[in-house]
């Protein structure tokens, strides 16, 4: 199976945690990285997509798996409450740089409904996260969502 | 004894950070050390904030990760203000106490009081009310970072990965297509 994984960087998973299970899909399937969902090069069987970007919004006739990795409508929240309880110690070149976070957050919302929408599968970590989608986003199909859980990876976390 | 907090995120608005430095000003009657490591856009903010509530936080900045593996190891208690995934699991396999903000992440992986506090409120008051109980009970302390670590040892990657095959099979399948091996 060819498996096309939008991520980070190219060749590079998403971050360093997650390693030991792409490890695993790359021993598994044909696994290519790209950075951005819509210059993909080549068939795939599968498009995997981890967390919403700019970049990372794709239809496509090839199958989509989307992992959120994120909550973008608790993320504008938290960029709003921010802003509202922590203005005054912020340096004005600090406080435009929030204003424009929490603008990006907005689009990044549009972006994550978008994606949900067009996802065949979005896959989550968690149950509780599934549940905070399937509450935010009541239109979009519960059986849409696939918990595969999380691993722990004692080989190379030493301390 | 002196207790050691350890905050092990970005400085990004989403983390939550300036909640564990407001947190501390209630807390200055008590023998803690808190370093918060790593760097972010709202670093300097956050120092600023210690500054100003006149409360003692190492922030160190960007550790490589030998050092991470120290400050891990020296820590009594991890505190994640906003919630976090993967350093969430970190912190729990490096058998510490947590206290976690009540995000997804933070219920999916650990039990309020088993594993870990779970704070329902994003307020540094809160915060300072679960650091003061684990302050003053070490026994619970060492009870959820034993039951933490515990519960890490039972994650596997493998399960994951096949469920991950899953997901891909069930993708091609509703877009109609064909499972090639």
């Amino acid at each position: 199976m060819k498996v096309a994984i939008v991520s980070e960087a190219m060749h590079k998973p998403p971050a360093k945690s997650f390693y030991p299970l792409f490890k695993l899909i790359e021993q598994r399937y044909d696994v290519t990285y790209f950075p951005d969902a819509k210059n993909i090069v080549g068939e795939f069987d599968v498009i995997w997509i981890h967390s919403i970007r700019k970049n990372r919004y794709i239809r496509s006739k090839t199958p989509i798996v989307f992992m959120p990795h994120g909550n973008m409508i608790f993320n504008l929240k938290t960029e709003k409450d921010f802003i509202k309880n922590n203005w005054k110690i912020l340096k004005l070149k600090e406080l435009v740089r929030r204003i424009g976070a929490y603008f990006k957050y907005i689009q990044l919302v549009r972006l994550e409904k978008k994606m949900l929408d067009s996802a065949d599968v979005v896959m989550c970590y968690c149950q509780d996260n599934a549940d905070i989608f399937i509450k935010q986003h009541p239109d979009i199909p519960k059986e849409k969502y696939f918990v595969i859980g999380y691993g722990c990876d004692y080989e190379n976390f030493v301390c | 004894m002196i207790m050691k907090i350890l905050y092990v995120s970005y400085f990004r608005t989403i983390k939550g950070p300036e909640t564990l430095v407001k947190a501390m000003q209630y807390l200055k009657d008590l023998d803690i050390e808190t370093t918060m490591l790593s760097t972010g856009p709202i670093l300097d903010m956050c120092k600023r904030l210690a500054k100003k509530l006149d409360v003692k936080i190492n922030f160190t900045g960007f550790v490589d990760e030998k050092t991470l593996s120290k400050y891990y190891s020296e820590a009594d208690v991890i505190v994640f203000p906003y919630g976090s995934g993967v350093t969430l699991v970190e912190a729990m396999m490096a058998g510490k106490a947590i206290i976690t903000y009540d995000r997804s992440w933070a219920r999916g992986f650990s039990t309020h009081m088993k594993d870990a506090i779970i704070v329902y409120e994003r307020e540094p008051r809160a915060f300072a009310d679960a650091i003061k109980k684990l302050y003053y009970d070490e026994s619970l302390r060492k009870t959820l970072a034993k039951n933490a670590l515990e519960k890490t040892k039972k994650m596997k990657w493998k399960p994951v990965a096949d469920q991950v095959g899953e997901s891909f099979e069930l993708a091609i399948k509703r877009k109609g297509g064909n499972i090639v091996k």
